[in-house]
């Protein structure tokens, strides 16, 4: 059997099983929208610590992140420090969430906002805004599979075929059985993509430089631009301190926002197991580093690939791998790629019909579950489309939707801690924030010392949330309590 | 310590290491000689204070189980 082949046979093996997994794994969820969206409530910490790890690296961290290490050196090392900045407030938030969920039967982060914040048009901006976010973050997530498939078979399968054929799988499962798959297929995936990371990351450096010290030591005697922080910018010029270190605040503040991450915080099934799952979270973050190491590896290859996001396939097949770890190296890319897809495509649809929809519609049970399918597959067609057009780079794009949801913060910190917060409030505050973010990011050229605009965004969100909502008259003590004091 | 001390060391502790990888503070640990661990200085400097988070998380939660049972 030629390599192609034995590589081609493993890939489709890895999504016969990840479809297998997701199929199966809904059989035990009830046939409800909470079924659907927050799995009846019932994770326990293994599903918990894969979903939110294998979730929240995806292939922007598998691919963008050596690809950052290979052309930008040490500003990569910004993605290696916001992960755990952004999921340690969710020790204290995640269970305070949680209770609220219980308490009210939220499954969506819009729920709980414009449960203590009543107004529809907040539930339609919220809506918007994870639509707007979430689309090019899924395109990242197509990008990344179609150009793993396309570069290990040499272009026998361009990255639209690709794409097409990874995201087809995510689709089944997910229409199939919601959450429930999400998680156990990013359990399975978690596990391969960590494994493979690991692997290749130590491997590498060894078998091309003789360890990862004198990888190390031939860059910075060749390159010491790129062992410099704040490292260089897309265009191979020094990147700013306020970029690097804007990109920091608002990468974390923005994980620690994400709706379909929130989200899961009404899937667990117990308290316990949401902090034990933010304690266990650097463990997977410390990934990053062979992730690193494998596109720091590219540095000194004599050959270039023709983008830096395709560093980690070309150096795989390039270094005289048997088929098989090709095969498995594959796998891993697809898993990080899949893990985060399905869990944004399920997020995305959820979040439209219950934040978008329902407020304004009353949908029966079975109505809503059949327009999340609908709104899935036609999430999924979008960001296909925009993943075919290579015009940004994949954690270009992913900083750009950092920005965005970076602005549910202050509204959301509101809601579970602020007594004297007001609808009106939250509602410019978020518009205002918005509005600053999706300029700055319009208009780059703009920015004061390079800051990240989703960061220049909360500088004018949190004093609009604080006069207004002082300037107005304070919401019913009873009504807050419930929020506030749980 | 009790829960309320390991509550105010976990928060000052992810305030802290906000500031340790960034701006200035970051600026000063800037160098990637002498290698840790064969990893240049700043990116062991970052895993430092990520691993650091899992050991006062674990002690937090430790504190947590201990009040939860007295």
């Amino acid at each position: 059997m030629d390599q192609s082949t034995l590589i081609t046979l493993i890939i489709f093996a890895y999504l016969a099983v990840t479809l297998g997994v997701g199929v199966v794994a809904g059989r035990r969820a009830s046939r409800s929208v909470q079924g659907f969206v927050a799995g009846d409530r019932d994770f326990g910490l293994l599903v918990m610590y894969f979903i939110t790890g294998a979730t929240v690296f995806s292939a922007f961290a598998f691919l963008g992140g050596p690809g950052w290490a290979y052309s930008r050196g040490a500003a990569a090392f910004y993605i290696l420090t916001y992960g755990v900045l952004g999921m340690a407030p969710w020790y204290a938030m995640g269970p305070k969430a949680a209770a609220l969920g219980r308490r009210f039967g939220f499954v969506t982060q819009a729920q709980l906002l414009v449960g203590r914040f009543p107004s529809r048009t907040l539930s339609a901006v919220m809506a918007v805004l994870t639509l707007a976010a979430f689309v090019p973050y899924v395109t990242i997530q197509m990008r990344g599979a179609g150009i793993v498939i396309e570069a290990v078979t040499d272009g026998a399968v361009p990255l639209a075929a690709g794409a097409a054929l990874a995201y087809g799988i995510v689709l089944l499962y997910v229409l199939t059985s919601g959450v429930s798959a999400v998680g156990w297929t990013n359990t399975f995936q978690g596990v391969f993509m960590v494994g493979i990371a690991w692997a290749l990351g130590i491997y590498l450096p060894n078998r091309l430089y003789g360890g990862v010290g004198p990888m190390f030591e031939q860059i910075l005697a060749n390159h010491p631009e790129l062992l410099s922080l704040p490292g260089l910018d897309g265009a191979g010029e020094p990147w700013s301190w306020g970029a690097y270190s804007t990109a920091i605040l608002a990468s974390a503040i923005g994980l620690t926002m994400w709706p379909h991450l929130f989200m899961k915080a009404y899937t667990a099934r117990s308290d316990a197991t949401i902090r034990r799952t933010v304690i266990l979270f650097p463990t997977f973050q410390l990934f990053l580093i062979p992730v690193f190491l494998i596109g720091f590896a590219g540095v000194m290859f004599p050959e270039s690939p023709e983008q830096s996001d395709f560093i980690l396939p070309f150096l795989i097949l390039r270094s005289d791998l048997p088929a098989l770890v090709v095969g498995l190296f594959c796998a891993g890319a697809l898993s990080a790629s899949m893990s985060t897809g399905d869990a944004l495509l399920h997020g995305a649809a959820s979040v439209a019909v219950q934040d978008g929809v329902q407020p304004f519609t009353r949908l029966t049970d079975r109505a809503q579950r059949l327009l999340m399918r609908v709104l899935v597959v036609a999430v999924g067609a979008a960001a296909y489309l925009f993943a075919l057009v290579e015009r940004f780079s994949l954690v270009d794009l992913l900083l750009a939707s950092y920005g965005i949801i970076a602005q549910f913060m202050p509204s959301l910190l509101s809601a579970m801690y602020w007594k004297r917060a007001t609808t009106a409030g939250v509602v410019w505050g978020l518009v205002a924030g918005s509005a600053v973010s999706v300029f700055f990011f319009r208009f780059p050229e703009l920015k004061p010392f390079g800051m990240h605009e989703g960061i220049l965004g909360l500088v004018v969100h949190i004093p609009v949330l604080l006069v207004v909502s002082l300037l107005g008259e304070a919401q019913d003590p009873d009504h807050v309590d419930r929020y506030v004091n749980v | 310590m009790t829960l309320h001390q390991w509550q105010r060391i976990a928060w000052t502790y992810h305030i802290a290491f906000a500031a340790a990888v960034t701006w200035p503070v970051q600026a000063l640990v800037n160098t990637p000689d002498p290698f840790v661990l064969g990893l240049p200085r700043q990116m062991a400097w970052a895993a430092f204070w990520v691993l650091g988070s899992l050991f006062v998380l674990w002690r937090l939660d430790a504190a947590r189980a201990r009040s939860d049972d007295a």
